[in-house]
């Protein structure tokens, strides 16, 4: 559902677009290792990494694949986005009708400001893998899967045990529920359709073959269980206190911090929840952005709209370990001009990017971050 | 400027693709009739394709030194999905370019959709006092002869047995053809004894989990309503009370690939006994011992249900080699009985049984520790795949008479 946005690596490059240099500087980029038409069965979450990177979770062959999208720097960074029916858009550039594509994910990639999209062409088992780009002018066009530079890593960690492979095609599939990238490290949480393996990985890039990566189990200190058993549903990494951390979003909602440091294989990674945000609530996106000096979150829900969280107390936040009925922890308010947005992402140092939904479909719309 | 040609033989070729005629006029018979447009079906040699022909001699002369697919190309010759209203904002439909003889054809990237209408736009300019050439069509593919098939229905939901534990995680949908996906959890319910919704029962998820095929949905219930101790649970209370009867339903208004609703409306009625918080023991597994020298089933019967899709897959025979012995696997008596059936008769050696550490119960317990785990418990964190191997023991031939293979 989500997508990082590091605004420690951004913020010195969209610093430096202001002053109009807009050279994504490719030398930054690691090398994709090989080129030509990487085996995306399906798209589903997407982040990016380091600059022209775009990481793209395919659930259907478990698979998470980055891909080299060059960023298009002839192209103006839009001041504003607006366009509304962006699901009849992209579903006209891909040849069918708007009932029949899902949209699935949007990420910018932080240099550019160009919005991309992860869609599903089609609604059964043969329906295909598109990623769209609106550029900074508006365009809107669709990303060739068929000549890129790639690299990619499998989820699926037992193949060699997978016994109905043998007798002829698993049934096994993996929802990526959220990815984002951190300092050389792409996380991934996801699930999958048969074992219950709620997994949050830890995945190296450039990514090593058969390098799957650290699989976590998130002890959580208020509630005395293992919270990866609820699974995370959408997160960011974030410093607090000088320390990487990931801020992980939960149903109903709390919201829990834990250090990176201890995500070692072998070592359990203890959670502590910072907030409660309300009751009977799905949290669908979040980001982290910098304002006036300060950092805060930006969380879309499904029941409670969308909530700014401040996060100069993360680090001293107190624990909540009782059962809370409201809400509770750092402090939020809710963005009442903000209705169903159901994906978002940081535009730039002064706006973020948000898809709403509405009786007629779905809109793309800049706005000015809260 | 551009003058509109409507010509009566571009009529007839929408008609005849229509119809579903694949075949389309070849331009040397229509020499001198000016240009048209088609939409030409898929073939062994090419996918479907929109064409333009019939166009000037220097227009083609001209195309030919334009840059491969560049965008001289979409100006002159664009696709699109043909709404209600002409709408301008709509981008063209993506696709690739070329210059085919005589004809400039238009391969979209994604196959046109059967039935589905494009407005295909020829813009010639106006050259040496001519004015320029506007040509419009709307064109279909026809629908692909629709081979008469039931609408979809729900075929068998598991756990197939009727009672279930309290602390239940997932069933399994099975549908008789492929269902659209997107809005899954918009045609499931819980209901309780009262026939009242049960409140956020199901994990939803953005990426809904379906088995390739399309038939299979798997609907986790929300874990977090579950496991003791997390929040959801803490809010709600916990899904399914031991004692208490439920009802998941599945509404007729999800739609097959056709768009038609299920032929019914499901109703899976069960009873909710105790937790199970137990790892699966496979100690507790009993065994019957094939023959050697028959194509008996080796039958084994477990303590309780255990999931069906990984019944399917984590259970593997090997024999003395280590080489997997090739065979199929029966799951009955509501997922207590797993039976293999070898394609060749048992060989003598020391077989054994291949147990992928996945392999769990409906509620999520594994082999290798239960769901309603407490911090106490070593967790493994390396994704790696573990197995466990139980010997099989095999009846002598000479027991054959005498031995009696548990069915």
């Amino acid at each position: 559902m989500l997508n990082f946005k590091s605004w420690t690596i951004a913020a010195p490059l969209t610093a430096l677009l202001a002053f109009g240099t807009l050279s994504a500087d490719a030398a930054d980029a690691p090398a994709l290792a090989k080129k030509g038409k990487p085996a995306i069965q399906s798209v589903g979450p997407l982040a990016f990494g380091p600059t022209g990177v775009l990481f793209v979770g395919d659930p259907k062959s478990a698979t998470l694949f980055a891909i080299g999208v060059s960023p298009e720097s002839s192209v103006p960074r839009a001041a504003e986005i607006k366009i509304e029916g962006i699901d009849r858009t992209i579903s006209s550039l891909l040849g069918t009708s708007a009932s029949e594509i899902v949209i699935n994910d949007l990420a910018v990639q932080p240099t550019t400001g160009e919005v991309y999209f992860s869609v599903t062409r089609g609604k059964g088992p043969d329906a295909q893998p598109a990623i769209v780009r609106v550029d900074g002018a508006g365009k809107v066009s669709e990303v060739p899967l068929d000549k890129l530079n790639y690299e990619s890593v499998s989820l699926n960690n037992a193949p060699a045990a997978d016994a109905k492979d043998k007798r002829g095609g698993s049934l096994r599939t993996e929802s990526i529920t959220d990815i984002a990238y951190s300092d050389g490290r792409v996380f991934v949480a996801g699930l999958s359709n048969e074992d219950f393996a709620s997994k949050l990985r830890a995945i190296p890039f450039p990514f090593k073959d058969t390098d799957a990566g650290t699989s976590v189990e998130i002890y959580h200190g208020a509630h005395g269980a293992f919270e990866t058993r609820s699974p995370v549903r959408t997160f960011v990494p974030f410093d607090i206190g000088g320390k990487p951390h990931i801020l992980a979003a939960y149903t109903c909602t709390p919201l829990v911090k834990f250090p990176l440091s201890d995500l070692k294989p072998g070592e359990k990674v203890r959670g502590v929840t910072v907030a409660e945000l309300g009751n009977g609530n799905k949290p669908l996106d979040l980001i982290v952005y910098k304002k006036d000096g300060k950092s805060h979150l930006l969380l879309s829900n499904s029941k409670h709209g969308v909530m700014k969280i401040s996060t100069d107390t993360l680090d001293k936040q107190e624990p909540i370990t009782t059962r809370i009925a409201g809400t509770a922890g750092v402090a939020k308010e809710t963005v009442t001009s903000l209705k169903g947005v159901e994906q978002l992402d940081r535009l730039n140092d002064r706006q973020a990017v948000v898809l709403i939904k509405d009786a007629a479909g779905y809109n793309l719309e800049s706005i000015p971050l809260p | 400027m551009f003058g509109r040609i409507t010509t009566p033989q571009s009529l007839v070729v929408i008609l005849s693709l229509i119809l579903g005629e694949a075949s389309f006029p070849s331009s040397d018979c229509h020499a001198g009739e000016g240009p048209r447009i088609g939409l030409i079906s898929k073939s062994a040699e090419h996918p479907a394709a929109f064409e333009a022909f019939g166009l000037p001699a220097a227009e083609l002369v001209r195309l030919k030194s334009l840059e491969p697919n560049g965008p001289a190309f979409s100006r002159i010759f664009s696709v699109y999905v043909a709404g209600k209203t002409a709408d301008a904002s709509v981008p063209p439909v993506g696709g690739h370019y070329r210059v085919d003889g005589a004809r400039l054809v238009f391969t979209p990237r994604y196959p046109p959709v059967p039935g589905l209408k494009y407005r295909a736009v020829l813009r010639l300019p106006a050259e040496k006092g001519q004015a320029g050439t506007l040509i419009e069509q709307e064109l279909a593919l026809p629908k692909e002869a629709e081979v008469e098939t039931k609408p979809a229905r729900v075929e068998q939901i598991y756990p197939s047995g009727d009672l279930l534990p309290e602390n239940h995680l997932r069933f399994y949908i099975h549908f008789s053809q492929p269902i659209e996906r997107g809005k899954a959890y918009e045609h499931l319910e819980l209901l309780d004894e009262a026939g009242k919704p049960v409140e956020l029962a199901f994990l939803e998820l953005g990426e809904e989990l379906w088995d390739p095929s399309g038939r299979r949905f798997t609907l986790l219930l929300d874990p977090g309503r579950i496991k003791q101790g997390l929040k959801p649970r803490e809010e709600f209370g916990p899904i399914l009370t031991k004692g208490r009867q439920y009802t998941l339903v599945v509404k007729p208004g999800w739609c097959d690939l056709r768009g038609r609703p299920l032929v019914a409306e499901f109703r899976k009625e069960f009873a909710v006994g105790p937790m199970i918080d137990k790892p699966i023991n496979t100690k507790r597994w009993k065994f019957n011992a094939p023959r050697v020298g028959t194509a008996d089933p080796l039958v084994i019967r477990f303590s309780h249900p255990l999931d069906h899709a990984l019944l399917e897959r984590t259970l593997t025979v090997v024999d003395g080699t280590g080489k997997m012995v090739p065979g199929r696997v029966v799951v009955a008596d509501h997922e207590r009985r797993w039976e293999f059936v070898p394609d060749s008769v048992w060989a003598s050696g020391q077989h054994q049984l291949v147990v992928d550490t996945v392999l769990e119960d409906s509620a999520g317990n594994s082999i290798v520790r239960a769901f309603e785990v407490d911090q106490q418990h070593t967790i493994t964190k390396s994704v790696t795949a573990e197995t466990v191997t139980i010997p099989i023991s095999l009846a002598t031939a000479n027991a054959a008479s005498s031995a009696s293979g548990e069915k």
